[in-house]
């Protein structure tokens, strides 16, 4: 008897007929969210990449030519009227001071500067930058209220000739919206950046100076440079801030883009001095208000504060996620360091250790041997895996093949072997947690090796393998698993990544007492650790995973043993790829969540909880959680940051890489030649591990049900040992 | 497999959604003697409840409606804010 659906035998007698699954209503819903995640952190991160364009100090650029502007604006005042048609410029009345300060507002100095203006009682006329302004609006509502003028600088000072037109409108209009939110006021008054007098304008920016006339903006340049940004000391600002005899002139000083203590030093001197002399301190529009009307700042609209208000938050949002990014790669960056350092230093220590000649682990064990192979439909790889196990050079060795409900004939595969050690015994469809403890139920020995049906050992695997309960304290041991079947570079990845996985991580994790996992495809095991641990549970999709930290709490040690060694079947595709470990990074959470209590018990089982747990929690699911930060920056660097720093510093990770893959290679005394894909490794398979990762994370927390996917085996690692 | 409740059953997926909705407008309502707690079978915690996993679904409908409404409100604003240069560029 069998089950049928739609005239196709899906299962055998004991199958239990559960409704076709229905498709999800909205396919590939968590790639549409994921996609537009990555759309709002890729505008967050261009938004603060604009926000933060780097700018060189004003008055660096010489002159061009100065054919098209007209004498009168190049032989007349420093504030210049293009405004509805208009070439006026304005002189600045006798023994007039217009203060004008630039680049701000920043917030060390800006308050300083306002500080001293506000002891003198002297206003004058702030030329912001919309993205400083946006990043600080609290100190544009302070000079307004505090009786100044505030005028544009653009949003983010770039050389604006060099600029489209289009550009040019938003580097202005930006400014003003800011201005516009943070003060809640509209200024006609503008400063170019990298101008100086209005003697050098040339012909490029002149076009730009009648373009701002047409948005009703005034320009204004300056009479006297004070080259505070040179930081020549106060005494030479308040000499070259200083008009000639009884002149009057607009005064160009900083109140951001560096140390600014000499400006705020030099005008704490230079106020009082010229009013001693004489002389007056006007805003820009009290000084030309009589000459250039309209100079006065207007009330900003609902419409220019919602956008300003929009293009504020939008800059304070992004230099958030900017910094938090930062942050969090220090922290990745430091903890991968730290790791490394730490897998080297327990890695070679452990691995001198076992290979010294006075090492050993007690007498030769020789006792009697049950092999486990749970399986479910592993016709193509079933022979060669038992074969490899029955024959091997152990004194005594019972293969039991658990066959799980198998409906490819696996079960006759094995008999038909017609080996004498083999038993085959028959289960209801359970999973493997169940088909391994009714195998543990049904062996004959007491040490116990499990072993995946797509896994060929070595002939001396197992002999190996339970050297190590030649000491009684030892409950479990990892085999040092190879993949075998490294034909496509898939195979290849997967083969470094198993031999840093096992030659370096499992060194330490023994030295730390806190190894995960004893690998399902070649673990050694006392019987009573497992009773001890209660057995392989069905909670968790990565039993190997919840059994080894089971055996930890018990009290019992979990090592590895390097010259046990054995080849599995890797997945040979990326979507295999993704459902295997897919499974695995969910198992761990799961395994992690059901010991949490281990963190806070007693004895052997409050040693892994708050020593193990920890450094698993840490190193295996929180670092490579954070991992894509290296790669998100890495791309942003190449965008927005110097390339070379970018690459350099990619680079770095890189060699990192390079170096731990080496150091494991040499360890398992593996040829070098696979790690001319490592480089390959680190552009695709890095990033689809943390995928997966995020994926897992994404299901547990939805609480998602993930079920057992079997993998397609190609039979690649049987063959070859056939 | 998804499960849902129909009315207080748990059932499959793939059922409800062949099922109509139980009509309201017909209900009876009265009253009914208290169950017999006394000789109810005794519920022990399942040693193989999968972690994690919510069968009713409640918990990922929640958060997937969360993150929508974000992403909504975060698309929205982006769009406002987008839109509102380029009506100033032109």
């Amino acid at each position: 008897m069998a089950t049928y659906r739609a005239g196709q035998r899906i299962g055998d007698t004991q199958h239990v007929v559960m409704p076709e699954p229905s498709q999800p209503r909205l396919r590939g819903r968590r790639w549409i969210l994921a996609g537009i995640g990555t759309l709002v952190l890729a505008n967050l991160l261009a938004i603060g990449a604009y926000a933060n364009s780097r700018f060189a100090p004003d008055n660096q650029n010489k002159p061009g030519r100065q054919d098209t502007v007209p004498a009168a604006v190049r032989d007349g005042g420093p504030v210049v009227d293009t405004r509805a048609g208009r070439s006026a410029s304005h002189k600045v009345p006798d023994r007039t001071i217009v203060l004008t300060f630039d680049d701000g507002p920043d917030p060390r100095w800006t308050s300083q500067v306002l500080d001293v203006l506000h002891k003198h009682g002297v206003k004058a006329t702030f030329f912001v930058i919309g993205s400083q302004a946006s990043r600080h609006p609290e100190f544009v509502e302070r000079m307004v209220r505090e009786g100044h003028e505030v005028g544009a600088h653009t949003f983010t000072h770039p050389d604006l000739p060099g600029l489209a037109g289009w550009r040019q409108r938003l580097e202005l209009s930006q400014t003003r919206s800011a201005i516009a939110y943070a003060a809640g006021i509209t200024t006609p008054l503008l400063r170019l950046p990298y101008s100086s007098g209005v003697d050098s304008l040339d012909d490029e920016h002149w076009s730009v100076v009648r373009a701002a006339g047409d948005q009703a903006m005034v320009t204004v340049f300056d009479d006297t440079d004070s080259r505070d940004w040179a930081r020549p000391g106060a005494d030479a600002i308040v000499r070259n801030s200083t008009p000639d005899d009884g002149n009057g002139a607009v005064v160009l000083m900083h109140d951001a883009g560096g140390d600014r203590a000499q400006t705020v030093a030099a005008l704490d001197r230079f106020i009082p001095q010229m009013q001693q002399r004489g002389y007056r301190f006007a805003t820009v529009q009290e000084a030309f208000g009589t000459a250039a009307p309209d100079l006065a700042p207007g009330r900003a609209s609902t419409a220019d504060r919602i956008r300003g208000g929009l293009l504020v938050w939008a800059v304070k949002v992004s230099d958030g996620t900017n910094r938090v990014l930062w942050v969090l790669l220090l922290l990745v960056g430091a903890l991968t360091l730290l790791r490394t350092l730490v897998l080297f230093g327990f890695a070679l220590r452990h691995a001198r250790r076992r290979r010294s000649r006075t090492w050993s682990w007690g007498a030769e064990v020789n006792d009697p041997v049950t092999v486990l192979v749970p399986a479910y439909n592993e016709v193509r790889t079933i022979a060669a895996a038992v074969r490899s196990l029955a024959t091997g050079t152990h004194p005594v060795i019972e293969v039991l093949v658990i066959d799980d409900e198998s409906d490819d004939g696996t079960a006759d595969e094995v008999a038909a072997l017609d080996l004498p050690n083999v038993r085959v015994v028959r289960v209801p469809g359970g999973g493997k947690a169940a088909a391994l403890n009714a195998g543990v139920a049904l062996a004959s020995h007491d040490l116990l090796v499990m072993v995946d049906a797509d896994t060929v050992v070595a002939p001396d695997a197992i002999h190996k393998l339970v050297q190590p309960f030649a000491d009684p304290g030892v409950g479990a041991v990892a085999g040092n698993v190879k993949v075998g079947n490294r034909r496509r570079i898939i195979g290849r990845w997967q083969h470094i990544e198993y031999v840093i996985g096992f030659n370096l991580d499992r060194r330490l994790y023994e030295t730390l007492r806190c190894m995960p996992t004893i690998p399902g495809a070649l673990g050694g095991f006392r019987k009573a650790a497992v009773l001890a641990a209660g057995g392989l549970s069905r909670a968790t999709l990565a039993e190997d995973t919840d059994l080894t930290m089971a055996i930890h709490r018990a009290g019992w040690r979990v090592v590895y043993e390097e010259s046990a060694v054995a080849r599995t079947e890797a997945p040979n595709t990326l979507g295999q790829l993704w459902r295997q470990r897919y499974r695995w990074s969910y198992g761990t959470m799961q395994a992690m969540w059901r010991h949490r209590r281990a963190v806070v018990e007693k004895g052997a089982s409050g040693r892994f909880g708050r020593r193990g747990l920890p450094f698993i929690a840490l190193f295996s699911v929180a670092l490579p959680l954070l991992a894509p930060v290296l790669d998100i920056l890495a791309v942003y660097g190449l965008f927005f940051l110097d390339r070379k720093e970018a690459l350099i510093a990619w680079l770095a990770v890189l060699v990192i890489q390079v170096l731990t893959a080496i150091l494991a290679f040499r360890l398992d005394r593996e040829p070098l030649r696979p790690l001319w894909a490592l480089p390959f490794q680190q552009l695709v398979y890095r990033q689809v591990m943390y995928l997966v990762l995020v994926h897992a994370a994404a299901t547990a927390l939805t609480g998602g049900l993930l079920r057992w996917q079997h993998l397609r085996r190609s039979g690649e690692v049987a063959a070859d040992a056939a | 497999m998804p499960y849902r409740f129909v009315g207080r059953a748990r059932t499959a997926d793939s059922i409800r959604l062949e099922r109509p909705r139980p009509t309201t407008s017909g209900t009876v309502r009265g009253r009914v003697d208290k169950p017999d707690v006394n000789t109810r079978a005794i519920r022990l915690p399942e040693a193989t409840q999968a972690i994690f996993v919510d069968h009713s679904g409640r918990r990922g409908r929640r958060l997937r409606r969360a993150a929508y409404a974000v992403l909504v409100v975060v698309l929205a604003l982006l769009a406002l804010l987008w839109l509102s240069q380029a009506v100033w560029v032109g």
